[in-house]
């Protein structure tokens, strides 16, 4: 059996040709706007494949369209205002694609870069991420792109790739940046040079009466996001977004008990830490009884190394053994199938996810923890006092 | 005192001299690391129950064990021994370890590195086994470690064996002075835990919390009896040729008849959360995940009134 192969040159040809009808196009409408030449150029931007095009060649044809280009459309005068939005906001999606298009996935993973740092890294555009002046869990990210192009990351299910209500997203984003930044926002939403991607639209999985996320194709460097590691986390089942690490009366009325997501360095976070369910026992092939063994043979570590461990140190421990955990102990009960534990690719997801919440959190709360500088708070809850045992006779109660 | 916990649960239950000794862990929501433990003798009677604590650390203990001649013997997870009698040389691996003996003469004495799991064994033969993969043997006086399995579960003394089990399919059997790894059916995934083992009528029956009742074929080969995937079996132990099973969150269990080779059915005999069982003196005993009290529940097949909470 043989395959029939064609020379790579043959689809490169076809991107050159396509890149110079965008250039004639980018010419013209520089010269007169004009829709119908807009709408042909946006044709092509979104089936032309970047990677076959010579470098000089892409990186000019990138130049133009991001600045020249998205420039000259922006600052046309119209009077229908509504329109004009719209044409732009269109233009901006389109160079967004482009810009995600180009940053190869694989390669964003491997790089394990911020997604800002790593679309800078192209060498076309210089992309922020928008600094928050008051963090708060799960609230989206904003990428700041030096053409003045903004976008909101979120992360959802149901969601196409950009989200329409935008003023939903603006109002949270009104809690989060500063007033210069949440300017630039508004203006940006006004000219419609805003767009709010969804980061997880690439990994829904549809199954015939659920929907899920492929845990094993989401690059890990999402988690860098809080919209995609609140999404990826709720995976977690049973799941608590709103419990705190060491004040849970309801659960104890539950009959189960949260560890933290952040369980080791608890104490640092006693405020908003999120945590997931595991049976509260220290008997034998339990979750908790995994965990407690794995927790204090990290910390037997760093003791008998007489180190104190930086918070990136614990974090890098916790991390890997809670893809241990995931794989070993926790069980995955799917809907319509026979449970099993969690695969590498999605304990080594749901691993980073918990490490950067806990890295995140530190970063984010006002008792900020530097990362790598020795954490001597963290090994002070490693022990506890002994019990006051008490012994009394006891009449038997029936067991209904 | 004890209030101070928020979830006090059994973990371990062995006969010793007519009582039960049990040990606890003591937790906290904002403490998870290092839960301290106890050891504590109970005593049933008719209609109360005795309790005497023995011993109590503020390094968890993974597993304790009692030999033929009534001592008691646990190992804590930063990798000391511990003993009921003063045999032990009393060094520490850890300056901020805390006993405190409050009958019996305790000693303890640093033994490894790793991170012991659990115990097993006579005063002069005692197994202890890691989560990093060694067995270490004691003859009373010298430690030798060998080769064990990697992220063990427990031992358990059954038939007059001992047996090992662990996650990723790991059994092994103590036989002839030698550990022996046992073999499971091709069909079997590799990851599945083994949590328990079980004798009923000449035959061994393993379980796993993935929802399997595993049995040896007269090939000495493990293969699926039942597959039960909404069931999580923690544990089994046998009374009077019947199997009870401890089903997590869905309850206790009794397979009826485990001489049949049509394992076909189990029972469910008690609603609760059950993650280990033990037969002790005619009692099958049930321990209980996610409780806040140090309470095990106590099952008399026979008798009038048959299921009893036992508080420690």
């Amino acid at each position: 059996m043989g395959y029939i192969t064609y020379p790579r040159t043959s689809g490169s040809k076809k991107d050159i040709k396509r890149a110079q009808a965008i250039l004639v196009l980018i010419e013209q409408l520089l010269l007169s706007f004009n829709p119908s030449d807009l709408s042909l150029l946006l044709t092509l931007v979104s089936r032309i494949g970047w990677a076959n095009l010579p470098p000089a060649l892409r990186h000019k044809l990138l130049q133009l369209l991001y600045y020249d280009l998205f420039r000259r459309i922006n600052a046309r005068k119209v009077e229908d205002a509504k329109a004009h939005r719209s044409t732009v906001n269109i233009i901006t999606k389109a160079l967004v694609d482009v810009a995600f298009t180009l940053s190869n996935k694989t390669a964003f993973d491997e790089a394990e870069l911020p997604l800002h740092e790593y679309l800078t890294a192209s060498g076309h555009w210089a992309v922020l991420l928008g600094q928050k002046v008051n963090p708060v869990h799960y609230s989206q990210d904003l990428l700041i792109f030096d053409n003045g192009i903004h976008v909101i990351l979120t992360a959802g299910m149901s969601r196409g790739k950009y989200d329409t209500d935008q003023q939903k997203q603006i109002r949270a984003a009104a809690r989060l940046y500063d007033t210069d930044t949440l300017q630039a926002l508004k203006a940006a939403h006004k000219q419609g040079m805003l767009v709010t991607l969804n980061l997880l639209a690439d990994y829904i999985i549809k199954g015939n009466t659920d929907m899920g996320y492929d845990l094993e194709a989401i690059p890990k460097s999402l988690m860098e996001y809080h919209s995609a590691r609140h999404e990826v986390l709720k995976l977690i089942n049973p799941f608590n977004p709103s419990a705190h690490a060491n004040n849970l009366p309801q659960q104890k009325i539950h009959r189960g008990k949260n560890i933290s997501f952040a369980f080791y360095l608890t104490t640092l976070i006693r405020e908003s830490a999120l945590s997931f369910w595991v049976e509260d026992s220290q008997t034998r092939g339990t979750e908790c009884r995994f965990l407690t063994i794995q927790l204090i043979s990290i910390a037997r570590i760093f003791i008998t190394q007489r180190r104190e461990p930086t918070l990136l140190a614990w974090s890098e421990e916790i991390e890997s053994a809670l893809i241990e955990f995931f794989t070993t102990v926790r069980v995955k009960r799917v809907t319509n199938s026979s449970p099993r534990l969690y695969l590498q690719k999605e304990a080594e997801v749901l691993a980073a996810c918990i490490k950067q919440e806990l890295l995140q959190h530190t970063l984010s709360s006002n008792e900020s923890m530097p990362l790598l500088t020795a954490c001597p708070t963290a090994m002070l809850d490693i022990v506890t006092k002994l019990p006051n045992l008490e012994s009394s006779e006891n009449e038997y109660i029936e067991f209904l | 005192m004890t209030n101070d916990f928020d979830y006090i649960t059994v973990n371990k239950v062995l006969v010793q001299g007519g009582g039960i000794i049990c040990l606890q862990s003591y937790e906290n929501d904002d403490m998870h690391v290092m839960p301290p433990a106890a050891i504590k003798k109970v005593t049933l009677y008719n209609e109360y129950s005795h309790k005497t604590t023995l011993f109590a650390t503020n390094v968890t203990l993974a597993d304790i064990t009692v030999s033929s001649l009534g001592t008691i013997w646990a190992v804590d997870m930063m990798g000391h021994l511990y003993s009921s009698k003063s045999k032990l040389d009393g060094s520490n691996l850890y300056e901020k370890l805390e006993t405190q003996a409050y009958a019996l003469k305790w000693s303890y004495q640093r033994i490894t590195e790793q991170t012991p799991v659990c115990i097993i064994g006579e005063d002069s033969d005692l197994w202890i086994a890691t989560f990093e993969g060694a067995l270490i043997h004691y003859d009373g006086r010298s430690f030798t470690s060998y080769a064990g399995i990697k992220r063990p579960i427990r031992f358990k003394k059954v038939n007059g064996d001992y047996f090992l089990m662990g996650y990723g399919c790991q059994l092994m059997q103590y036989k002839n002075k030698q550990w022996h790894a046992m073999t499971f059916d091709p069909s079997i995934a590799s990851d599945i835990p083994i949590n328990d083992v079980a004798y009923a009528n000449g035959q061994l029956l393993a379980v796993s919390n993935l929802g399997l009742i595993l049995r040896q074929q007269p090939n000495n080969i493990f293969a699926i009896a039942m597959n039960m995937p909404d069931i999580p079996w923690f544990g089994c132990d046998t009374l009077n040729d019947k199997v009870y099973l401890a089903g997590g969150s869905k309850g206790a269990y009794v397979l009826p008849k485990p001489e049949s080779n049509d394992v076909s059915e189990v029972t469910l005999i008690k609603q609760g959360h059950f993650v280990a069982v033990e037969v002790l003196d005619r009692k099958v005993v049930f321990l209980q995940a996610s409780t806040t009290r140090a309470n095990f529940v106590c099952y008399l097949p026979s008798a009038q009134r048959q299921w009893f909470l036992v508080s420690t």
